[in-house]
């Protein structure tokens, strides 16, 4: 199974949560603000996408199974 | 994310919920206890003011519910004041602007606040950690609000917002004051509150012309903003004034009673404060804990100006809606035996930050802050232990100990 990353950047309020729990996916620009580095993820990835998903305070970051 | 099936909103009115008396002594003394049992019972609560939000996910739907206002100027004007000084930042700063306007003054104060931008940070920061931990007194009594709790969060953003170190002190004066500006106590302090803001607005304004005028400009955060201007961003000389005025208080109280609540905790449950002596590695993970067990901000307020129909139950016009953090962070949708601290807890997504836009702009700051302490202290300082009875500030909105007594000994005193 494979996750889809949707970032919507308008909502992103510059917490950085994602950063913290997948650096390997998202980057922070100079004002703090989520840069998407990849659209897809696997299985082993999961718990640490869903968990900057559930962390983000503004619903920036949806995934998607495929 | 919880799933909407796990929320049941009875039918019924406000009328139907139970009721906390939040001015009652048992509530002063178990505010953490009280919220957790009335949640299991119900999703929200009744109080004095309006409506409580127990339930873990109905905080998290209506922080994010844009029908919803913070109540801003409508404490001040059920208490008759309709101008002034303290109306118009209470007004106009930034927690209490929303949409595009709201978003261009995050967007300019984001880059300093950034989870990146703190770890750049963590190095000076550990120098004041080190250099705080290390002037506390082996083998005697004190207070650790007094040596510890208020001396480092008003250091750390002092110094990120550009504040000369030998202002911190009269600063922190001024925003003591500012700070009454609280439903309970605004109309007796309006002077003072008042007097604090015209003071910090005009001596940010001196530190501003200073840095114009000598054209050197720095890494901090009231360089970086003047930076912006130059840039050709839309900021006036009064936003500026009310970012620093709003960042730094933002940055005081409410860290200082999470690293003091902390504490308490610690001393209560001195074995977990030897657990990360050995294991300082782990203080992420505990301040993590720290944040959702005891939130500072006990609660926030929101406030509906038209009638709202959440999820079938009528929140009529003008009533003010409290959020309860500390519900909320207890619920098994946010964590399984909330009510226990489990310093192996995975993450949670708790609300002690808060959610939507307006999330705190300083949480990874304040988490920092948190952290650099339980990786230092507790090594430095491996026995604590209780030297008389904490003070507790009354547990609405932002709340903790402001009296700490304890010592501590650099001896392990015994098995490790």
């Amino acid at each position: 199974m494979t996750l889809r990353i949707h970032v919507d950047r308008d909502l992103c309020c510059g917490s950085g949560r994602c950063w913290s729990a997948a650096p390997d996916f998202f980057d922070l620009d100079d004002e703090g603000i989520v840069i998407p580095l990849r659209d897809h993820a696997g299985d082993p990835e999961r718990e640490r996408l869903n968990r900057a998903a559930a962390e983000c305070p503004t619903g920036t970051i949806q995934l998607e199974e495929q | 994310m919880t799933a909407a099936s796990d929320l049941t909103v009875p039918g019924g009115t406000i009328a139907d919920l139970p009721y906390i008396d939040l001015e009652s002594e048992q509530f002063a003394a178990t505010p953490y206890e009280i919220l957790d049992e009335t949640r299991n019972r119900a999703w929200a609560a009744r109080t004095h003011m309006g409506i409580m939000i127990l339930s873990h996910t109905a905080a998290q739907e209506l922080y994010a519910d844009t029908r919803l206002r913070q109540p801003g100027v409508e404490t001040f004007k059920l208490q008759g004041i309709y101008s002034g000084v303290a109306y118009d930042w209470w007004a106009n700063h930034m927690l209490h602007i929303e949409g595009a306007e709201h978003k261009r003054l995050r967007r300019l104060v984001s880059g300093a606040f950034s989870a990146k931008a703190v770890a750049g940070y963590l190095e000076q920061m550990n120098r004041q950690v080190d250099e705080l931990s290390r002037s506390l007194p082996a083998d005697e009594p004190f207070d650790f609000v007094e040596h510890y709790a208020h001396p480092l969060p008003r250091g750390v953003v002092g110094s990120l917002l550009g504040i000369p170190a030998d202002e911190i002190h009269q600063f922190t004066q001024w925003a003591g004051d500012i700070t009454l500006v609280g439903p309970a106590r605004l109309k007796e302090n309006l002077p003072l509150i008042e007097n604090g803001i015209t003071c910090m607005y005009n001596r940010v304004r001196e530190l501003i012309e200073e840095r114009l005028s000598s054209g050197e400009l720095g890494e901090d955060l009231m360089s970086n903003l003047l930076r912006a201007q130059e840039g050709g961003e839309r900021l006036s000389a009064e936003e500026v004034q009310s970012l620093v005025v709003l960042i730094f208080i933002g940055g005081l109280d409410t860290t200082s009673f999470q690293l003091s609540g902390m504490m308490t905790t610690f001393l209560d449950r001195p074995e977990l404060w030897r657990r990360l002596a050995t294991q300082p590695e782990a203080a992420h993970r505990v301040a993590e804990e720290m944040l959702r067990y005891k939130p500072a901000i006990i609660e926030n307020y929101r406030f509906a100006p038209v009638d709202i129909d959440y999820r079938g139950f009528p929140i009529p016009a003008g009533t003010y809606i409290s959020i309860s953090t500390g519900a909320a962070n207890w619920d098994p949708a946010c964590a399984v035996d909330g009510h226990e601290i489990d310093i192996d807890r995975p993450p949670t997504a708790h609300i002690t930050f808060g959610k939507g836009a307006h999330f705190c702009v300083g949480a990874a700051l304040a988490r920092a802050e948190l952290e650099a302490t339980l990786q230092t202290l507790p090594a430095l300082m491996p026995t604590i232990r209780w030297e008389g009875s904490p003070r507790y500030r009354a547990p609405r909105s932002t709340t903790g100990p402001e009296y700490v007594p304890m010592s501590f000994s650099r001896e392990t005193g015994g098995a490790q």
